[in-house]
């Protein structure tokens, strides 16, 4: 047999396409559980948890402890809220007076008893509920939420005042850089969601108060002036066509579940093509202490918007998603390939070689991996001579030679300070 | 509109053949999924089915296949030289595989192994000659003979149709030792063949 010849060619391929995309499903998992060593503390806290709930069956005390659900995984604590991931991760941090929970980017369905109150951190918006039914769809584009049962109440940076959705409502908030400005949709139609009681005809102002807690903004968010306002709208689950019938279908429900005509409604049910615009109903100033204080986002979330930018060539946003990483998560062990990456994006597409000098220096004084290291000096001497300083240019290229003697970027540094 | 999963495969398999190991690489350290994933599509297939061979299991060989990507994706930063991931992730696939074999040996001296499900000549191609099925015979009674080292020098040159030089790094050896593995072992394929 000769050794010129390649023996695989005679032999079919013992694995198939499906155990390849079986293999990377596990690496993936296995490297989530990794970059999460205390994670074996989880089924020591969850069998703790169910201990102390069956010791003491009497105690009034909701579970507690930190909880991470990956895709396929579903959970039901003991006051029976269910959670269920279909794709993504979902961490949950129980406590007795409340849970808070962060979702990243995938699909998940919470069903939530009345009782503790449920925070959820998906990014860009906040969600709030207790005693509701509902499913979050999260990417990087944006959120989705549709309620099925109950009350859910969305706040966030993308919303002038917290909205809150009832059953068969649905709500889209666009990432910042995505979109111009946020979008409501309606949920999808399904006859065994509760649907909101047929919309007014009469223009925001006139609609009827809604509660307390109901309160949606009807007024365009971003750009007031444009002719074109996209303004949050919440809509009823089926615009116009049947609202009679749905809303007589579904009245008791609607009725046990308060869905509350919530104010920008009217604006899907009667799409008025002469409506005038809507910059008369911009709330004062005064009103404004309602909107909530947006709450500073996770590194992971700003990586994952940055990742998003870059990956669909919106440098600038990417840069900023990167600066405020710098900012907020400086001390983090990611911070040093944060800067890294903001530096080649400032060198290589936003042209700013004085910025990018900046965030290399930074990178390299942040302990960038081995991997990264020569390429930062490297990059660092091609920035400082971009940014006109070429006493610094040929300092950084003293310091890469004496880490590097036969560095492979040398070649790359001597062109990069010729003439 | 977010891109669904086929759409990404898709866009996966487009962008990354622009791509090379080294640009992908650093996409990977400074934390693109995307370019990981890229990684994996461009190097799993031919590692899976080497390991597979190897092992003479699928289980087995997923789960070394799984061990390595691990590796090496964890370690990515280690890598010296983001262009020679190739050769790099060949070696630590070899020893995944190697550690996965060693493993199964001791199952098999406590009575707990699952057995070799396929041998080479099982899953010859269907319009392999008789010629070459008798050959894959051969071939599969002298690796059972085989030290692990010979063995797998062997079948990377061979059966995979490595380069010297790929299969001393693969088996992290010397050239001079690959080559003497190799030799060995195809004398001993040789005497089985008969000639």
């Amino acid at each position: 047999m000769s050794e010129d010849r390649k023996l695989a060619e005679h032999l079919r391929d013992p694995l198939d396409e499906a155990s390849l995309q079986r293999v990377w499903t596990q690496v993936q998992r296995r490297r989530a559980q990794r970059s999460r060593p205390w994670l074996w503390l989880v089924p020591a806290l969850a069998v703790a948890a169910l201990a102390l709930f069956f010791v003491l069956p009497s105690s009034p005390e909701a579970p507690a402890g930190e909880f991470t659900l990956h895709t396929g995984g579903s959970m039901t604590l003991s006051d029976g809220a269910r959670v269920a991931v279909q794709s993504g991760q979902v961490e949950i941090g129980a406590r007795k007076e409340g849970v808070r929970a962060s979702v990243g980017v995938g699909k998940a369905r919470f069903e939530l008893p009345a009782g503790r109150a449920w925070t959820l951190d998906c990014g860009q918006a906040e969600l709030k509920a207790s005693g509701a039914s509902f499913e979050v769809v999260r990417e990087e584009a944006g959120l989705r939420v549709s309620v099925s049962a109950g009350q859910l109440e969305v706040s966030g940076p993308r919303l002038a005042k917290p909205v809150v959705l009832g059953a068969g409502q649905g709500l889209e908030v666009s990432a910042p850089e995505v979109a111009a400005a946020p979008e409501v949709l309606p949920a999808t139609p399904r006859r065994d969601r509760v649907v909101p009681p047929p919309a007014p005809a009469s223009p925001l102002p006139s609609a009827p108060p809604p509660t307390k807690t109901a309160v949606a903004p009807a007024v365009p968010l971003v750009t007031p002036k444009s002719p074109r306002p996209k303004a949050p709208r919440v809509r009823p689950a089926r615009p116009a066509a049947k609202p009679v019938v749905a809303a007589a279908r579904s009245k008791p429900a609607a009725r046990a579940s308060k869905p509350e005509p919530v104010a920008a409604a009217p604006k899907r049910a009667k799409p008025e093509p002469v409506a005038p615009p809507v910059e008369p109903e911009v709330p004062k100033p005064a009103e404004e202490p309602a909107k909530p204080k947006p709450k500073p986002a996770t590194m992971q979330a700003l990586l994952a918007r940055a990742d998003a930018a870059r990956l669909s060539g919106r440098h600038g946003a990417a840069a900023a998603a990167l600066e405020e990483v710098l900012a907020k998560h400086g001390r983090s062990p990611g911070a040093a390939l944060a800067a890294f990456s903001l530096g080649r994006l400032y060198l290589e597409r936003l042209s700013r070689p004085a910025a990018a000098v900046r965030a290399f220096k930074r990178a390299l004084a942040s302990g960038a991996p081995a991997g990264l290291v020569e390429d930062a000096y490297a990059r660092l001497v091609e920035a400082n001579v971009r940014a006109g300083d070429h006493v610094a240019a040929r300092a950084a290229t003293e310091r890469y030679r004496r880490r590097f003697p036969r560095g492979r970027r040398l070649a790359d540094i001597e062109r990069a300070l010729s003439p | 509109m977010a891109p669904t999963p086929a759409t990404s495969e898709r866009r996966a398999r487009q962008l990354g053949g622009e791509l090379d190991d080294a640009e992908l690489v650093f996409r990977a350290l400074e934390g693109d999924g995307w370019a990981e994933r890229v990684l994996y599509q461009r190097y799993s297939p031919g590692l899976g089915q080497m390991a597979a061979r190897m092992l003479g299991n699928r289980a087995d060989a997923e789960d070394a296949l799984q061990d390595a990507w691990i590796t090496v994706l964890t370690e990515l930063d280690k890598l010296r030289d983001p262009g020679a991931f190739k050769g790099w992730v060949r070696q630590i696939t070899v020893r995944a595989v190697h550690r996965r074999y060693r493993r199964r040996a001791l199952r098999r001296r406590l009575g707990m192994d699952r057995g070799i499900d396929f041998s080479l000549a099982s899953t010859a191609a269907p319009g392999a000659s008789a010629e070459v099925l008798a050959e894959l015979e051969a071939v599969d009674r002298a690796l059972a003979r085989l030290k692990l080292e010979v063995r797998s020098a062997w079948m990377l040159r061979v059966v995979e149709g490595y380069r010297l030089e790929e299969v001393a790094v693969a088996c992290s050896c010397s050239l001079a030792t690959a080559k003497r593995r190799i030799r060995e072992g195809r004398l001993v394929v040789e005497k089985e063949m008969g000639r």
